[in-house]
C-alpha cells in the first residue's frame, strides 16, 4: 500500500498535490470538476487586508510553454474571505491554506492577526479554520504587494518576524524567483521561524505590443509562469532544499506526474499546480491519481524513498 | 474530446469548424477550444481559446473565428477527421425575452458569431450585420429568419453598420462587435431612450441594450480573474457573469482599453 502523505508545520497532507494561489479561486469553481477531497490541498486567491480590484487593462497573453499574468491581486479583502468563503472552503474536504499579500508591514501583521483569531474562534466552536498561513512576499504584479519584500532578505526578515509573533498557524512564506540570493532568503526564513518556504512565484516579465509600440500589460510588466519556468524553478527548489531544514513546497511549471517527481526528488515535501489548472480542469485529480499509479509501477511505497534523493 | 466534421475557410481569415455531438448550449455562451494533435499540456497553446456558439444542432456545434494569433491559427490547421477538445457550455449568453417586442440583432465584423444561434430563437429579428472587407455568414442568417428581408448589409471600410439602424424603432437590441462599436451603439440607443423619455414624460427609455464582450481568459470559469469587465455593480467576470451585459452596467472606458 503506497502512501502519499506529507506534513508540513504539523499539518498532514493525504498527498503533496496543492493547488497554487491565484489558479483555483477558492476552490467553488473547479468543484465541479474535481472531487477538491482527493487534493492534498487548496492555497486561495492572494489575500489583502482591504479588497482590491486588481489592475486594469489586459491581464493575461501566452507565451512559449507559458503565460503572463497581470491581475494585480483582485480579492474581496480579509475579512471578504472570513464572510464569505472561508465557510465554504472547509467544506471541500482538503487543506486550507491562507495566501496573504500586503503593501507594508502593518497589513501584513493585521491581516495575519485576523486570520489567525478567527481561526481560533472557529476551533473553538469546534469548526474549521484556516490550516495554514502562506505569506506572499512575492507577487510580482501590483506595486507594493509583496514583490518589494521579496528581493532583499533583510527587509523581508521584518515582515516575517512580525507575522510569525501574531500567529501560531503553520506559516509558509512563498519566494519570488526575483530574490537577490533565495538561499539566503529561504534561510532567514527559517531561523524566523517559519515552518515551511514555498517556491517559485511567477517571474517578472514583459511582451511588448511592437503595434501600439508598448507594453502589452498596463502595468509593464507581469508575471510569467508555466511550463516555461520549470527548468529553473526545479534548480532553485534544489537549491532551497539542500540549504534549509524546513520543507520545501515546491512549484513552477508543474504539468505532469513525472514534473512532480522532480520537484520531489529535488528535496521538496509538497508541490503546488498553478497555470496547468489553466490547461487542464481536472489536473488536480489526474495528479494525484496519477501519482499513485506511478509509484506503484515503479514500486516506490513512500514518497520518502526518493525524496531529495540527489542529495 | 469531440471530432470535427469540417473547418471551412469563409473568408480571408475567418473560418466555421463544426464539432460532432450533441453539445448542450444558449445563445451567447460560449466553449473553450484546443486542437488534439499529439498534445501533451506543456507546450504553445497552452491555453484553450473561448468561442462563442455560432449554431448548433442536434449532432453538431459550429465555431466561426477568426485567425487572429498563433491559438486561433492553430486551430485553423485542424482538419476533418480530427479531434478537438472543448470544454462549455460557459457564461452567460443573450437573455431568452418573453415580451421582446421589436427586435434588432446588430453584429460586426467577427460579432457575428454568436448572432446566428440568437437569431434562430429571435426569428422576427431584424438583422444587421457590418463588414470591412469580405462578407462572410450572411447567407445563414438569410436563412435562419422568417424572411431574407430582414438582414441587412453595410461592407465598407468607411461607413459603419450603425449608420443602417435607428435603434428607436426597437424595444430590444442584442449585438456583438469590436468595442468601439459596441460603445457608439450604446450611446446612439441611450440617445433614443432620453429623446423618448422627454417625449412621453416617462421615467426611463424603454429600448434594452444587451451586449457580448470580449476578454483574453485562462480558465474560462471564473478562476483566474484575468478576464475581468469593470461594470456599476463593481468587476464582473466576462466568462461567468457575461459576456452578455445589459450595456447600462459596463464601464465603456474599461472596455475600450486595449
Amino acid at each position: 500500500m503506497t502512501s502519499l502523505q506529507c506534513n508540513i508545520g504539523g499539518v498532514e497532507l493525504r498527498n503533496p498535490v496543492i493547488m497554487a494561489s491565484g489558479t483555483y479561486g477558492f476552490g467553488r469553481e473547479y468543484a465541479s470538476y474535481v472531487d477538491t477531497g482527493i487534493l492534498g490541498g487548496i492555497s486561495c486567491k492572494g489575500l489583502t487586508l482591504h479588497p482590491r480590484p486588481g489592475n486594469p487593462g489586459c491581464r493575461v497573453q501566452e507565451t512559449a510553454s507559458g503565460m503572463m499574468n497581470s491581475v494585480g491581486l483582485e480579492n474581496p479583502g480579509v475579512q471578504g474571505f472570513l464572510d464569505h468563503e472561508l465557510g465554504y472552503m472547509t467544506t471541500l474536504g482538503t487543506a486550507v491554506i491562507a495566501n496573504l499579500g500586503g503593501s507594508n508591514a502593518e497589513e501584513y501583521i493585521e491581516g495575519a492577526r485576523l486570520l489567525t483569531e478567527h481561526t481560533h474562534r472557529l476551533r473553538q466552536q469546534g469548526s474549521r479554520g484556516i490550516d495554514m498561513l502562506e505569506l506572499n512576499i512575492s507577487c510580482p504584479n501590483v506595486r507594493e504587494g509583496g514583490i518589494q519584500f521579496g528581493i532583499h532578505t533583510e527587509t523581508a526578515r521584518s515582515i516575517v518576524r512580525q507575522v510569525r509573533s501574531v500567529t501560531e498557524l503553520p506559516l509558509l512564506v512563498k519566494l519570488s524567483p526575483g530574490a537577490q540570493d533565495i538561499v539566503e532568503m529561504a534561510l532567514m526564513c527559517e531561523q524566523e521561524g517559519a515552518d515551511a518556504v514555498s517556491l517559485v512565484n511567477t517571474f517578472s516579465a514583459m511582451k511588448i505590443d511592437i503595434y501600439r509600440r508598448r507594453s502589452a500589460f498596463g502595468n509593464l510588466y507581469a508575471g510569467l509562469s508555466g511550463p516555461a519556468i520549470k527548468p529553473i524553478a526545479l534548480r532553485m527548489v534544489h537549491q532551497v532544499a539542500s540549504a534549509v531544514s524546513i520543507p520545501v513546497i515546491g512549484m513552477g511549471g508543474i504539468s505532469s506526474v513525472e514534473d512532480m517527481i522532480e520537484f520531489i526528488m529535488a528535496g521538496a515535501e509538497a508541490v503546488q499546480v498553478g497555470t496547468y489548472n489553466f490547461v487542464n480542469l481536472r489536473a488536480g485529480t489526474e495528479l494525484v491519481d496519477g501519482l499513485q499509479l506511478w509509484m506503484e509501477q515503479q514500486g516506490v511505497e513512500s514518497l520518502a524513498e526518493i525524496r531529495g534523493i540527489l542529495g | 474530446m469531440a471530432y470535427i466534421i469540417s473547418n471551412e475557410q469563409v473568408a480571408a481569415d475567418v473560418f466555421v469548424m463544426r464539432v460532432a455531438g450533441q453539445h448542450a448550449g444558449g445563445m451567447g455562451q460560449f466553449y473553450m477550444l484546443r486542437g488534439d494533435d499529439g498534445y501533451r499540456g506543456d507546450s504553445y497553446p497552452l491555453l484553450s481559446r473561448p468561442l462563442s456558439i455560432h449554431d448548433r444542432g442536434d449532432d453538431y456545434i459550429a465555431f466561426l473565428y477568426r485567425v487572429h494569433g498563433r491559438g486561433t491559427a492553430i486551430l485553423s490547421r485542424l482538419a476533418a477527421g480530427q479531434q478537438v477538445l472543448l470544454e462549455g457550455p460557459f457564461g452567460n449568453g443573450f437573455p431568452l425575452l418573453k415580451e421582446c417586442g421589436r427586435v434588432a440583432l446588430v453584429g460586426g465584423g467577427m460579432g457575428c458569431a454568436p448572432l446566428l444561434l440568437t437569431a434562430r430563437h429571435y426569428t422576427e429579428a431584424d438583422i444587421y450585420l457590418g463588414f470591412s472587407g469580405e462578407m462572410f455568414a450572411v447567407n445563414a442568417f438569410r436563412q435562419a429568419v422568417d424572411s431574407a428581408e430582414q438582414v441587412q448589409v453595410m461592407n465598407s471600410r468607411q461607413q459603419s453598420v450603425l449608420e443602417l439602424l435607428d435603434p428607436s424603432r426597437y424595444d430590444t437590441i442584442l449585438a456583438c462587435g469590436p468595442a468601439g462599436m459596441l460603445r457608439a451603439l450604446a450611446e446612439c440607443t441611450a440617445a433614443a431612450n432620453r429623446h423618448s423619455m422627454e417625449q412621453t414624460g416617462g421615467s426611463r427609455g424603454d429600448i434594452r441594450l444587451y451586449i457580448s464582450t470580449e476578454k483574453h481568459m485562462a480558465c474560462g470559469i471564473g478562476a483566474c480573474l484575468t478576464c475581468t469587465v469593470q461594470t456599476n455593480g463593481g468587476n464582473r467576470r466576462t466568462c461567468v457573469e457575461g459576456p452578455v451585459f445589459a450595456a447600462e452596467e459596463v464601464n465603456w472606458d474599461d472596455l475600450t482599453t486595449v
